[in-house]
């Protein structure tokens, strides 16, 4: 039943509503709305979020120096932690609303980061190094859930904790306002932040749930 | 189905000759589209996205199942039997080839509708 005339709607098109243009784009529409809150209920940014906050206010109570101080130590811990909390809670996650969930992709890298803390542990143990490659890893994550706000997170944390691990943004801030800057207030900040972030988002979750 | 595509280079084949008949359908589409975001989801997920009857998703998942673009597991959870529904590549390209022939059936309305 082709038409040779390209403009012409077939005419068994009539009689199948689903191959009416007009119908098929109100129809692409409803797939784009189910797309987003099938990718909304599988992502849970939150998780993520509140789990890399809770491990960035601790580290800000951890001292920082040399290479035998457990603060240097810290994020080739805390790094893999943060992956393996998030696998567990979308593992939970998974059980509950009844969609797929990426829990074995958040434990695949927090092997991954442990192995790789592991082999390259010299340079590693350097926090600074040690928050890029978590940040790294959690950019991996967002960029396969296509999810802005983790990858947002990930590339800020990365961001504000190499510069800080080499205390440049506490001695900026300090020069600019004139007040010393307390150790560890940047990373408590960045972690404070997170968190914020992470609860919004949880909030957000709840209420379209 | 068809085994033709939306960018098939005939340019005398017009997209909706291209519509896979299985897939083309309003819940069926739904379901694939879904599964496409969350790799698969269990049957009161679906129920609840998708506003329908235990019935009709049983009906339409076992029709994409025996095309080969589902896959349904049964189980239990304690007590609990749970079915999930989980796309395959099969589906994943069919579902694909389906949204881009619905948008150049569109397109190709709209060029039309420019014209006028």
């Amino acid at each position: 039943m082709a038409s040779k005339d390209q403009g012409v709607v077939l005419a068994h098109d009539v009689e199948n509503p689903m191959n009416d243009p007009a119908t098929t784009d109100g129809l692409l529409g409803d797939l784009d709305g189910l797309r987003t809150r099938a990718r909304r209920d599988r992502r849970a940014t939150s998780t993520p979020l509140l789990a890399l906050g809770a491990a960035t206010v601790v580290a800000a109570f951890l001292p920082e120096g040399g290479v035998m101080v457990p603060g240097s130590y810290y994020w080739l811990l805390a790094g893999p932690a943060v992956f393996a909390a998030s696998a567990v809670a979308f593992r939970q996650r998974e059980h509950r609303p009844g969609v797929g969930s990426p829990s074995s992709a958040y434990r695949r890298t927090a092997i991954i980061l442990l192995v790789a803390f592991l082999l390259l542990f010299p340079v590693l143990a350097l926090s600074g190094a040690a928050m890029a490659a978590v940040a790294l890893g959690l950019l991996a994550l967002a960029v396969w859930q296509r999810n802005a706000a983790v990858a947002a997170a990930a590339l800020v944390f990365s961001t504000v904790g190499v510069l800080e691990s080499l205390f440049i943004i506490s001695n900026a801030l300090g020069r600019l306002t004139g007040v010393s800057v307390a150790e560890g207030a940047v990373i408590g900040a960045l972690g404070a932040s997170l968190l914020i972030a992470g609860a919004l988002a949880r909030l957000r979750e709840r209420a379209s749930a | 189905m068809t085994g033709r595509t939306a960018d098939d280079p005939n340019p005398d084949v017009h997209p909706a000759q291209v519509l896979d008949d299985v897939v083309h359908q309003r819940s069926r589409l739904g379901i694939l589209t879904v599964l496409t975001e969350t790799g698969r989801a269990d049957f009161p997920y679906l129920k609840q996205v998708l506003g329908l009857t235990d019935g009709n998703l049983g009906r339409h998942l076992e029709v994409l199942a025996e095309h080969g673009l589902v896959t349904i597991t049964k189980g239990y959870e304690g007590r609990r039997p749970r079915t999930w529904a989980e796309i395959t590549p099969l589906g994943t390209q069919a579902l694909a080839a389906q949204v881009a022939a619905m948008r150049a059936l569109v397109e190709r309305f709209e060029q039309v509708d420019s014209r006028r």
